[in-house]
């Protein structure tokens, strides 16, 4: 029985929107390429193997593309089942985080430690949280507007967001917090709570700052003041990323041509990785991946719109307001336009758990969009899968 | 569970995100081009800076070698070993392990580089970030110390410039600064041949310095420094060296000087005074002196190093007394006012003007005399009445052609001027003087010239240090010809000086010079020193300057004593120290000696005839006596410096002796001023003499 229903299921499955899947493969397959080319030369000087981080990423390409693989198949509303435990696990991962487990580098603890590989706790509940939201959301049309409609989420969030901010991660922390609250918008959120969620959110990142554990994120807004009035120092990263953007000009330097990635720029293939493209592949480079970026929210917003039902509709603006944040926010630290703080570029950043997570996303997304509500292409849907 | 619709507010809200989204990226994108095209140029020169090293490779000096070849300075890669005090004192994790390792790195270094511990220990713990421990090491101690790779232990490669023989013409060859420049001497001079042009190596490097293999990489090789070879013959220099200090030890004297040069190419065969330093430790100051030097302030250690540097023979001034007289000599046969043979009488006086000059020999007179007597006996009057028949044009015309009147030229840096009476108010009274060598001061290499010319028919040479420039394998890249620069007198002029030159030497007070088996020539001088407004009693500058052989001379020598202590004339202070280095260059340059029958003579038998010295100067009688290996003592012993004259000697001139033994000179002092000796006791010719010029 159950079989003949997920069989049928299956059967009433539109086509995968087309440009999304696309997209999502032009992403990651550049993304390998400009990790590989960016941490070639720190490869080989810190390694001696130069492809050490092209073959992490493959596994992990590999890994996300069998995930989103398989939540392009797996029906979306099966998740609402799940997101309470997803929530769970991802919370007592944060919490692991306090364990002895907690892998602790640069003087913060990010990772857990699980022997044969890491997790980041700070991902997993990124993912967790989309669906919790998008589940709380899509049960009630109304739930929005009540007060009992708002408080679970704005605690579990807070919850969160306090976890996160003890380890420390502000970026992540702020992500998670505009995440929350784009899809709260999205799902009719009243505009007066909107703003005064967005205010508070604002004075809790000034008090974070103001703390004195937060003591090195003032450091960091000095620094995003002026980069060179420390170029060795707090502001050397930003400083050699402005450097690499500098040198690549209008046409770039040529692809693994960077001389920044060359011990200058620390890490180029995390978070930096934009100042090696805009290096080599100039400012066109950066324009055409910032478009094909633009590109793939944008067909995620169009899957949201024509989702089939609530649920899905925010699990896919969820992700669309995911993407924007972490694309928005890793360009304008990139760019000094913003205190420097650890914001990978997705899809292009040396992968870990970041690329399944994502590419688990983007598999749902196209999940979402294969049961889309719209006449046209019901047929020809049916005809092809 | 049911599935909720979706509503149009939610749609638009998406919308609403996507619009915001676009607005954001579109703020970025501008960002992004503003820092990659309108500040791009600026962060693409700052990247290019760090990300380009742009070094120097260091040209190799060229090497100063004798005219041999032999290497007298030569450039030796040289190790600079620096402290990174951060990296001392980041080695370790508590302050107990970072002081334990700086002991043990310190122990080792101390031991590899052969310094104190506690030296090297102050260094390590120094509180400037990066520190020379020690200079100059050899690339095999520095492999060693790379080797222990101790923490913030650096080595540079450098080249240092290293003189082989130490103190060994170091006033000429001069010494090079820490950035391997010439400071003085030849190193000075020939600074711009020597140094070559420096390379550059511009190259990308990553964040940790290392070279790239991509990027930009050009590499300009370094155009390594001519060598120089000089003129200066090693062994010749090196005979030079030793007689010289020798004699500053028999004579007391404060130094000596000596110079040789090639009559026939100008070439300096040898340049040398005492109190050499040693060019490898230039700053360190000559023996005995390190106490007096301790208590110099800065300015006047500077003026100290000057001294211990400069180069007398060119540099300084000196007053040739009676050697001058050849000159005059010259240039009064050479215009044809007198020839030789011509007879003179000397009345002991002569007026000139207002003043009543006296020979030296006054109360006394010479009487009757030839030319070349008079040059032997140095006789004052008849050099004034040379000059006179000459005239001021006539005479100053001579000394242009002897080149006298102005700088010689040699290639060697801060040549002084010779100091002559002032040719348009010198009038006859500074004539008279300047002709018997009084009142004048000239730099030794100007008058070996002037006398070389006298040795190389007539022909004046450019005196020259340097031969030739060879590239870093020995090969001749350039030579330099000899170059005659003017006729200072007719051929003729210069066999008959030449022949009175002989005969000083062989029959007059030369006679200390004389070389058995050689034809020597030369003239001994004796002049008070400058002091204060007029002339020292006591301190004088004996010289004596000489041909040899004069059949074909080889070389022309000056050698000047100063302030010697004890006997102080030229011909037995000077002429002795000259013999001995004529007769050890004579025989190194392989001129075969003929002995004429009266030497061999002399030289078999043990007997020795005594010469008839009374009525000679004491100068003149100690040169004779000298001649015949005889010693002079003058009794009573004199050290005040007077125109002495020798009444009587025991044994009796005809007397036989053996050689080497003493002959007793008894004497009475003189009234006369100039002469061998040259001093002015008369304060108001002093006065008339202070209006002296200096030739530019």
């Amino acid at each position: 029985m159950a079989k003949k229903e997920k069989l049928k299921t299956k059967k009433r499955y539109k086509e995968s929107d087309f440009p999304l899947l696309v997209l999502t493969l032009v992403l990651s397959i550049f993304g390998i390429v400009m990790a590989f080319s960016a941490s070639y030369y720190s490869a080989l000087s810190k390694f001696g193997n130069p492809y050490r981080f092209l073959r992490d990423n493959m596994m992990w390409f590999i890994l996300g593309w069998a995930a989103l693989i398989f939540f392009s198949y797996f029906d979306y509303h099966r998740l609402r089942y799940v997101s309470l435990i997803a929530l769970a696990a991802g919370l007592v991962l944060l919490m692991l985080i306090f364990t002895p487990m907690g892998i602790t580098l640069n003087n913060a603890t990010r990772w857990l430690d699980f022997k044969l590989f890491t997790v980041m706790p700070g991902e997993v509940i990124k993912f967790s949280l989309i669906l919790f939201v998008a589940a709380f959301y899509s049960v009630d049309g109304n739930r929005i507007r009540t007060f009992r409609g708002i408080w679970p989420v704005a605690l579990v969030t807070l919850v969160v967001i306090l976890l996160i901010y003890k380890q420390p991660n502000l970026s992540t922390a702020g992500i998670i917090g505009l995440m929350v609250v784009g899809m709260m918008f999205v799902a009719g959120l009243s505009k007066v709570i909107f703003l005064g969620g967005l205010l508070a959110g604002a004075g809790m990142f000034v008090v974070a700052i103001m703390l004195p554990q937060g003591q090195y994120m003032m450091q960091r807004v000095q620094t995003a003041m002026d980069p060179f009035a420390d170029p060795l120092g707090s502001g050397y990263q930003v400083v050699q990323s402005l450097l690499a953007q500098g040198s690549g000009g209008i046409t770039g330097v040529g692809l693994g041509q960077s001389m920044q990635k060359t011990l200058y720029l620390p890490e180029p293939q995390n978070d930096f990785i934009l100042a090696i493209i805009g290096e080599e592949l100039g400012l066109a480079g950066v324009i055409v991946l910032m478009l094909l970026f633009l590109l793939l929210i944008w067909r995620c917003c169009k899957v949201a719109v024509r989702a089939q039902d609530s649920f899905g509709m925010l699990l896919a603006s969820g992700v669309a307001i995911l993407l924007a944040l972490q694309v928005i926010l890793n360009i304008a630290v990139v760019s000094a336009s913003f205190f420097p703080t650890g914001v990978f570029l997705p899809f292009i950043s040396q992968g870990g758990n970041a690329t399944l997570i994502f590419l688990s996303l983007m598999g749902i997304v196209i999940n979402v969009s294969r049961q889309r509500d719209d006449a046209p292409f019901e047929e020809a849907g049916e005809a092809e899968l | 569970m049911k599935n909720v619709q979706t509503s149009e507010k939610n749609r638009l809200r998406i919308w609403l995100f996507f619009l915001i989204t676009c607005c954001l990226f579109a703020a970025l994108a501008l960002r992004m081009g503003w820092n990659q095209v309108i500040n791009g140029e600026k962060y693409s020169r700052m990247a290019t800076n760090q990300q380009t090293k742009d070094s120097i490779v260091a040209a190799v000096r060229g090497d100063i070698v004798d005219r041999n070849g032999n290497q007298l300075a030569i450039s030796a890669t040289a190790n600079t070993i620096w402290i990174r005090t951060a990296s001392v004192r980041g080695n370790g994790k508590t302050d107990a392990e970072v002081q334990g390792n700086m002991v043990s790195e310190a122990r080792t270094l101390a031991a590899l580089l052969d310094m104190e511990e506690d030296d090297v220990m102050s260094v390590l713990s120094s509180d400037k970030a990066l520190v020379r421990l020690k200079k100059y090491v050899d690339n095999d101690t520095a492999k060693l110390v790379r080797d222990e790779q101790l923490a913030g232990v650096e080595i540079v490669e450098g080249a240092k410039r290293y003189y082989p023989l130490g103190s060994f013409a170091s006033q000429l060859i001069g010494t090079t600064n820490d950035d391997n420049e010439g400071l003085t001497g030849l190193e000075l001079q020939y600074n711009s041949y020597l140094s070559g042009l420096n390379g550059r190596w511009i190259s990308n490097r990553d964040g940790a310095r290392n070279s790239l293999p991509y990027g930009v990489n050009k590499y300009y090789a370094a155009e390594d420094g001519s060598s120089l070879q000089l003129t200066i013959d090693e062994n010749i220099q090196y005979i030079v060296m030793q007689k010289i200090s020798s004699a500053k030890i028999t004579t007391n004297a404060d130094r000596v000087m000596c110079m040789m040069m090639d009559p026939k190419t100008g070439d300096v065969l040898a340049m040398a005074q005492t109190g050499e330093y040693d060019p490898n430790d230039p700053r360190r100051p000559a023996d005995g002196d390190e106490n007096l030097f301790a208590m110099l302030t800065a300015d006047e250690q500077v003026a100290y190093w000057n001294k211990l540097w400069r180069n007398f023979c060119i540099c300084d001034v000196y007053e040739p007394g009676s050697t001058f007289k050849l000159i005059t000599t010259s240039i009064a046969l050479d215009r044809g006012v007198t020839h030789l043979g011509e007879t003179f009488t000397c009345y002991g006086t002569l007026q000139v003007a207002d003043y009543l000059l006296k020979c030296w020999y006054y109360p006394r007179s010479h009487g009757l005399e030839t030319l070349e007597q008079a040059v032997e006996n140095s006789c004052n009057p008849v050099m004034i009445q040379l000059a006179q028949r000459l005239g001021l044009t006539a005479y100053y015309e001579g000394l242009d052609a002897f080149g006298l009147t102005e700088k010689t030229g040699i290639d060697f840096p801060g040549e002084s001027s010779n100091i002559l009476q002032n040719r348009r108010t010198a009038g006859p009274v500074g004539l008279a003087t300047m002709s018997y060598g009084q009142g004048i001061a000239v730099t030794p290499v100007s008058l070996v010239t002037a006398i070389g010319s006298l040795a190389n028919g007539g022909y004046l040479m450019q005196p020259r240090l340097v031969k030739a420039l060879l590239d870093p394998d020995g090969n001749v890249v350039e030579s330099y010809d000899p170059v005659i620069k003017s006729r200072s007198v007719s051929k003729q002029t210069a066999e008959d000086v030449l022949s009175i030159m002989e005969m000083v030497v062989s029959e007059g007070g030369g006679g200390n010079a004389k070389v058995p088996g050689y034809r020597i020539g030369g003239k001994t001088g004796t002049a008070n020193k400058p002091e204060g407004g007029g002339y020292s009693d006591t301190d004088v500058y004996a010289s004596f300057i000489g041909v040899a052989p004069i059949d074909d001379p080889k070389f022309v020598i000056l050698v000047i004593v100063d302030t010697p202590r004890g006997v102080l004339y030229g011909s037995s202070t000077a002429a002795p120290c000259a013999k001995e280095i004529m007769q050890e260059v004579l025989k190194y340059l392989d001129v075969t000696p003929q002995y004429t029958e009266e030497q061999q003579q002399a030289m078999d038998s043990k007997k020795i005839s005594v010469p008839d010295v009374t009525g000679k100067s004491a100068e003149d009688a100690l040169g004779v006596l000298g001649g015949r290996g005889l010693k002079g003592v003058l009794s009573p012993a004199t050290e005040v410096l007077d125109n002495i004259v020798i009444t009587d000697q025991y044994p009796k001139g005809g007397a036989e002796t053996t050689r080497r033994s003493e002959v007793t000179l008894y004497y009475e002092i003189t009234e006369g001023t100039g002469g061998s000796v040259g001093g002015a006791s008369d304060a108001e010719l002093n006065s008339a003499l202070n209006d002296r010029e200096v030739i530019d």
